[in-house]
């Protein structure tokens, strides 16, 4: 099954950039062109094919059910995201500042999301820990990464995860970070 | 001129209640009643919900978003329990806290908020929204 994360990088000159793929998963199963096969770096522009995440998976993801989540409403939990798709995710990435200023672009990596998860399901089998973001934190609430300490120092007080934190609030923390 | 030096978080939570009390979804902060406050962001987001993408930590980033011992500087999971809190005494607070809630409150319900965010999109401007929309 591919449920390998697509990858995309903030690079957009394309050479080396780098896939990090979290489960190991092969890149090249179901064939997007065979040319990558056995490269662990390819560019950019060579991700032409991105897929939608095959039927079954969705379905199965219905019995599944990633069961540790129940404490999640359901209208958290079956809200899959908009960007399943590499390309689409990397057209607003192209777009959108996700950095701050003199970061540099290799600290995190930004995936698309497969069509079984949902924003509040976790790190089960991964191997490189992650986090969701909303794009509009970015594109309409000019959230930065890294964070800063006011930032975290709130999530962590109220424990929270970004997505948790209904972006109305954040509204009030990106006002109020400029006072502190 | 505010002059605040060390950041307190608590004195930014005391401006607002948590909700809502029970199920595990969105957490809010809500602006608290009868207390002066900034104005809320005027817009409301209600379309964010799939919006939503990876964000996975490479090897160079770690110090950002880890402490040495290997835990994560803030949550990367929901959790099921959440700080909510309603009515912060002003008493609860520190010296120093009281001192940044009384100064905001002296003039912050003439604080835009928007306004505020906009500063960001000074620094950092971004391509229109809408102008990307239409591209699809």
């Amino acid at each position: 099954m591919s449920s390998a994360s697509d990858n995309v990088t903030l690079s957009s000159s394309g050479s080396g950039s780098e896939w990090s793929g979290g489960d190991g998963s092969s890149r090249s199963d179901g064939g997007s062109g065979g040319q990558t096969v056995g490269m662990g770096r390819i560019p950019m522009e060579t991700v032409s094919e991105v897929r939608e995440d095959p039927l079954e998976e969705i379905a199965e993801s219905n019995w599944s059910a990633k069961a540790g989540y129940k404490y999640v409403t359901e209208d958290v939990q079956t809200q899959h995201s908009f960007f399943k798709w590499s390309r689409l995710l990397k057209s607003w990435l192209n777009c959108i500042p996700i950095l701050e200023r003199n970061i540099s672009r290799d600290i995190v990596a930004l995936e698309r999301v497969s069509g079984v998860d949902c924003v509040c399901h976790g790190q089960e089998g991964t191997t490189e820990g992650f986090f969701y973001m909303y794009m509009c934190q970015f594109s309409q609430l000019h959230v930065r990464l890294p964070f800063d300490d006011f930032t975290m120092g709130v999530l962590r007080l109220l424990k929270v995860t970004p997505t948790h934190l209904h972006p109305n609030s954040w509204a009030y923390l990106q006002a109020l970070r400029v006072l502190y | 001129m505010i002059v605040i030096s060390t950041p307190s978080l608590q004195s930014f939570l005391y401006f607002y209640d948590t909700r809502p009390k029970n199920p595990t979804t969105w957490l809010s902060l809500i602006s608290r009643p009868g207390i002066s406050r900034p104005k809320a962001f005027t817009q409301s987001f209600k379309h964010f919900k799939d919006d939503f993408f990876k964000v996975v930590v490479k090897e160079l980033g770690r110090s950002y978003f880890y402490i040495n011992d290997g835990n994560t500087k803030f949550p990367f999971n929901w959790t099921d329990n959440p700080w909510r809190y309603k009515d912060m005494k002003r008493e609860r607070l520190s010296l120093a806290d009281r001192e940044v809630v009384e100064t905001l409150m002296k003039f912050n319900d003439r604080l835009p908020t928007k306004g505020l965010v906009r500063v960001y999109n000074l620094i950092h401007p971004i391509v229109d929204i809408e102008g990307i929309i239409l591209y699809f």
